[in-house]
């Protein structure tokens, strides 16, 4: 997984919809970066396994094809508020299709009864979409960060026990491993795991458009997945 | 782009969330984001607080992380009570950082902040990931000599910065260097420092006086401190650097400020290190302030010399240097001397002036100031020996024998062949290179539960509560005996023959049980570690031990104690071994390496100590020898016993009856005994030879309350003995039932025989007169006019010569003509003498010493010591064997030392020392 973005931003996301080159790009960024959450999105909301990417590959040129990012204003709330919104309205798109070719006669197999009955919430939905979010920015800045230290000699099992609070591996093995004292030991775990922080902040400011934005995404990431509240 | 879910199906088993896949492995985010937060750590300041690095003198020091940079820091935060010290805490507290603070070298720790948190004062100062140096010596132990001037060089630049700025460290210490990533040393640890020209009010408000061992001795004394005393700690710290160990190390305080005071480091050399590292270092280490270097430059500029191979500026000192600085250190002693040196030169001097030659004068002054230096020199060596001979120490033994081999070329004298002697009767370990000294400590030693004797089918088991019982099984699994040990067993060791078992327990003794023993018998004590691991010596007399701190001790089995031991880093697993020859032990270290020790054994002395066996001092002799046959017997308490020179064994084997007086006598075939009680009784060599034992039983006619005194070795053997009621004494035959002739001896106290019984001499303990009787004729006794009563006679091998043994004199009578041939006289009181079968020597015991006297001058020729590490206890007898040049000693402790002098001189010959039995005829 390509997990580096180099000035991935709100800003850069509505400039990807003035000219052909930088939008290019912010859609490669966001493909990885929403990729696995709208997928998900999808299959909770009955789209069959074999259809799911064909569909979020739909959505995600309709929606840049679309104009949709001239719309995505960021003084108009959060990206993935709008992002949710627009896939919420791209899948009811899809089932008043289904529903016409139905009547009409078509060939999508789309599962209406189950997807009526037993999707969640609404408000369900955009919260397991949410977490999906915070997984895989965690995921990304962990990837990062393996990344990074893989060249410092120290593998991911190593830089995962470290960082970890409770680890497996204790510290003194992993520092007679490389070589280093306890001490130099417990300041690169100081410096892995502030590195962290600032991947993960780096990651989430990514898809936010101010200072005071990032702090409530920050926030919220860290209530989603179960972490300290700030 | 993956395709793989972001969930990887597990859960955190500690917070039950769904854990979340990067890279093919699994975490939890919510975990990952409680370890990562920042909110509720610990801070000081902006420095988030990780853990304790460690606690100094003065207060604790935290690894600590600046917050928004990231950068690691120690931070320091004084440990202040509220009490009455606060004040003066806090003051040194703020010194330190206000000294460190107007610091800046490579080679001082930097100070990188300064601030409060809730009333205490804190500082952050350059984090030190190598550890102290103090750390790195115990990791790795000596370093090697370049690396060692290399890392005293950049310290001793660092300290004269400081003393350039007026600073003294007043603490250098290993504990107090601090390392790098990179190794190299920093200063830290200003707590004590203060500017070499404040007020001493501070220092008398701190109960710190620096650290034993590495605080200069005038700092110790309390005087105040300057440069010298900071290159004073430089130099120890160089010495440990290069010998793996501080330069003074001692079982107390006192003791090391002693060895301080009086600059006795044992010499670098001895740890194979250059002669002029060492001369740098003894520079630095030197007592008196002027002796020591003038400035750390001046350490660092020889360092550096001695670094880039060119020549150093410290030499051997000159007879005079070494002349007045023992004068400075020892005023008293050398008061004496010196007056007497004065008095020479002041009575030289006039007689010069007024043959008005006054520059001849000072060549004789000069000349004479010489002479005393050398004669200080020469007794401080002396005083160094005996130093080194107090202990059983591996090394110890040589170091001794070269100081004395190389006084023996200033000035021979019967004290260098003497303490020679001694060192002698010291064993030793040589190794060839340095020893691996890591242990391994953190391994546990297996403990030794069973221990089984293939050649006896003797088993011998722990068992019992705490592991102290020890059962011990014969082949057909009966009980031979149980008997509990003082603490849990250690260490259980066979003997080839599996009729001795070698025991160690936890409380740090050993013991040894043998067939027939119905427990266990303590041997030797006080060991600084339990004994793990036995390895018996072939000869069945030694044992090597290693104990759990991975020494090795010589055990001597003879002497129930240690001849010698060494930390050697045996690791706990590895036990030693023997070689083939019985001269080296073998084990591994730790990074399974061969190594190996060879074994330096006592020359010409043994010691042969019995369990339980006292003994007391009587007016005759209760000791006799047979080199011959390798026998001992001695007079004890119980009664006489046996002791078997080839095999070691020993018994009683005849039984005293009540307390009487007893002596007993080596005859031709078999044992005499007779006592007071028992009268005279006897074993033949059949008897001795199948381990027959005389129990104890009074009336024995016909000599009842006969005490045996005397025998002569012609055949058919004479024997004198007192005779009670009728209080006289006579002679008989052994194992004959009548006296022979009576000798009438008013008040009879001792008696002596010629070997070849033509005369027989007597003493009474009121007259002052010695009665000479020829055993051939019925003439009366002629007269010796002793000066005072003689408690002691004894012939010479060819009769000729009787040796009178008076409290305060010992004289030599001829006994042909009656006349005094030779006078000996000694400041304690004398008590008994015996002939060397050559008639050379006459060994003298008085009642703390044994001498040899040369007989035809009476000169010493040496002082026999006391080969044993336990305090000396009082000679009671002493007798030569009748044919080699074996002498005994008794011991009223009930051991018995056998000296043999033939080894001894061929020892002391190697060593360039003589025995100048005929000098001066």
């Amino acid at each position: 997984m390509n997990a580096h973005f180099a000035t991935t931003r709100w800003s850069l996301v509505r400039s990807a919809s003035l000219s052909p080159e930088p939008r290019r790009e912010a859609l490669s960024e966001l493909y990885t970066l929403y990729w696995r959450p709208i997928c998900d999105y999808l299959r909770r909301m009955g789209i069959s396994e074999s259809e799911v990417e064909d569909v979020a590959q739909d959505f995600f040129i309709g929606f840049f094809e679309s104009q949709s990012l001239d719309r995505a204003d960021s003084e108009h709330g959060r990206f993935r508020a709008y992002l949710v919104g627009a896939l919420r309205h791209h899948v009811q798109k899809l089932r008043r299709k289904a529903s016409a070719q139905k009547r009409g006669g078509g060939n999508v197999a789309l599962p209406l009864d189950a997807l009526d009955q037993s999707a969640p919430h609404e408000a369900d939905h955009a919260r397991l979409f949410d977490l999906e979010w915070a997984q895989t920015m965690m995921a990304h800045s962990m990837a990062r960060l393996e990344s990074e230290t893989s060249e410092q000699g120290m593998d991911a099992a190593q830089t995962s026990a470290l960082i970890h609070g409770d680890a497996t591996i204790p510290q003194r093995e992993i520092a007679a491993r490389l070589g280093i004292s306890v001490t130099a030991m417990k300041t690169r775990v100081f410096r892995l795991r502030r590195r962290f922080r600032e991947i993960l902040r780096e990651e989430v400011s990514r898809t936010v458009a101010n200072a005071v934005e990032l702090e409530g995404e920050m926030a919220y990431l860290s209530e989603i997945l179960g972490g300290p509240v700030a | 782009m993956s395709g793989a879910p972001p969930m990887s199906g597990q859960v955190c088993e500690h917070c039950g969330v769904p854990l979340v896949s990067a890279e093919g492995h699994a975490f939890c985010a919510a975990c990952i984001l409680r370890s990562t937060s920042l909110a509720g750590l610990d801070r000081i300041g902006p420095y988030i607080i990780d853990s304790p690095l460690g606690e100094g003198g003065m207060g604790e020091v935290f690894l600590a992380f600046h917050e928004a940079t990231g950068r690691a820091v120690a931070l320091k935060v004084p440990a202040v009570g509220g009490g009455s010290q606060r004040a003066s805490l806090l003051k040194r507290f703020a010194q330190e950082a206000r000294m460190l603070s107007l610091l800046d070298h490579p080679g001082i720790l930097p100070i990188y902040e300064v601030g409060e948190f809730q009333d205490r004062p804190w500082f952050a100062m350059k984090l030190a990931e190598g550890g102290t140096l103090a750390d790195r010596l115990q990791e790795t132990g000596a370093q090697p000599p370049r690396k060692a001037a290399e890392m005293l060089a950049t310290v001793a630049s660092a300290v004269q910065y400081a003393h350039d700025h007026g600073i003294l460290h007043r603490d250098l210490k290993p504990h107090n260097i601090l390392l790098d990533e990179k190794g190299q040393p920093m200063l830290g640890d200003f707590g004590l420092a203060r500017p070499a020209r404040a007020s001493a009010e501070l220092s008398h408000t701190l109960a710190v006086l620096g650290t034993p061992g590495y605080a200069a001795p005038e700092v110790s004394q309390g005087r105040t401190p300057s440069p010298a005393a900071d290159i004073f700690s430089l130099g120890a710290i160089l010495y440990h650097l290069l010998a793996g160990r501080p330069p003074f190390k001692g079982d107390s305080v006192t003791q090391v400020l002693e060895l301080v005071a009086h600059g006795r480091a044992v010499p670098l050399t001895h740890y194979g290190v250059p002669l002029d590292l060492w001369r740098i270092c003894r520079k630095s280490l030197e007592p008196e302030l002027e002796d020591r270097y003038a400035s750390a430059a001046a350490l660092e500029r020889d360092l550096r010399a001695w670094l880039d191979g060119r020549g150093v500026s410290v030499r051997p000192l000159s007879p005079l240097v070494r002349l007045s600085r023992l004068i400075r250190r020892n005023p008293l002693v050398t008061a004496l001397i010196l007056t007497t040196a004065f008095a020479i030169i002041a009575s030289l001097g006039s007689m010069l002036i007024s043959m008005k030659r006054v520059q001849q004068a000072d060549t004789v002054q000069l000349q004479a100031d010489q002479q005393v230096s050398a004669e200080h020199r020469h007794l401080e060596r002396l005083g160094h020996v005996r130093l080194l001979l107090d202990s059983h120490r591996a090394g110890h033994r040589r170091e001794a024998l070269d100081l004395l081999q190389a006084e023996w070329t200033f000035r021979p004298s019967e004290l260098l062949r003497s303490l020679a002697i001694r060192a002698l009767a010291h064993g030793d370990f040589v190794t060839e290179g340095p020893l691996n000294e890591k242990t391994g400590i953190f391994a546990k030693p297996q403990r030794h539960r069973r221990a089984f004797a293939p050649a006896s089918g003797r088993s011998a088991t722990v068992g019992g509560s705490h592991d102290r019982e020890l059962r011990i099984m014969d082949r057909s699994g009966g009980t031979e005996a149980v008997f509990q040990l003082e603490d849990s067993v250690t260490a259980l060791q066979w003997n080839q023959a599996g009729n001795e078992l070698a025991v160690g327990c936890l409380a740090k003794n050993t013991y040894l049980w043998k067939v027939g023993d119905a427990s266990a018998v303590s041997h030797v004590h006080g060991r600084e570690s339990a004994a793990i691991a036995f390895a018996w010596h072939s000869d069945q007399r030694l044992i090597a031990c290693q104990t759990e701190e991975g020494a090795l001790h010589l055990w001597d089995l003879e002497r129930r104690e240690d001849l010698v031991m060494q930390r050697c880093g045996v690791p706990v697993n590895h036990p030693p071994r023997w070689d083939a020859a019985g001269a080296q032990i073998l084990w591994s270290d730790v990074d399974n390496n061969p190594c190996r020790i060879a074994v330096i054994l006592p020359a010409g002395v043994r010691m042969l100590r019995p369990v339980g066996a006292e003994g007391h001092r009587e007016s005759f002799c209760t000791l006799d020898l047979d080199a011959r046959l390798g026998r001992v017997t001695w007079v004890t308490d119980e009664g006489a016993r046996l002791w078997d020179l080839k095999t070691g064994a020993h018994r009683l084997v005849i039984a005293k009856y009540g307390t009487e007086w007893m002596g007993a006598r080596f005859l031709s075939d078999g044992l005499q005994s007779c006592g007071w009680s028992s009268g005279l009784r006897s074993l033949d060599g059949v008897a001795l030879s199948a381990g027959r034992h005389l129990a104890a039983e009074g009336g024995q006619a016909p000599y009842v309350g006969a005490v045996l005194l005397d025998a002569a070795a012609e055949p058919p053997g004479w024997l004198a003995l007192l005779e009670r009621p009728a209080n006289r004494f006579l002679l008989t035959h052994p194992n004959t039932t009548r006296p022979v002739k009576v000798l009438a001896q008013k008040d009879p106290f001792s008696i002596a025989l010629t070997p070849d019984a033509r005369l027989a001499a007597t003493s009474s303990f009121q007259e002052r007169s010695i009665q000479l009787w020829s055993l051939s004729s019925t003439s009366p006794p002629r007269h010796l006019p002793v000066q005072e009563a003689g408690c002691n006679l004894a012939f010479a091998p060819d009769g000729l010569t009787l040796a009178v043994v008076g409290r305060h004199l010992v004289t030599l009578w001829n006994t042909s003509s009656g006349q005094c041939v030779l006078t000996l006289a000694a400041t304690d009181p004398f008590h008994m003498a015996t002939w060397s079968p050559d008639g050379r020597l006459l060994a003298v015991q008085t009642a703390t010493r044994t001498r040899l006297h040369r007989v035809h001058d009476g000169a010493v020729i040496a002082e026999l010591p006391n080969p044993s590490l336990e305090p000396g206890s009082r000679p009671v007898a002493l007798a030569f064997d009748k044919q080699e040049s074996l002498l005994g000693e008794q011991r009223e402790d009930g051991s018995v030392i056998l000296w043999n002098l033939n080894t001894i001189q061929r020892e002391l010959l190697l060593l360039g020392m003589d025995w100048p039995v005929n000098e001066g005829r």
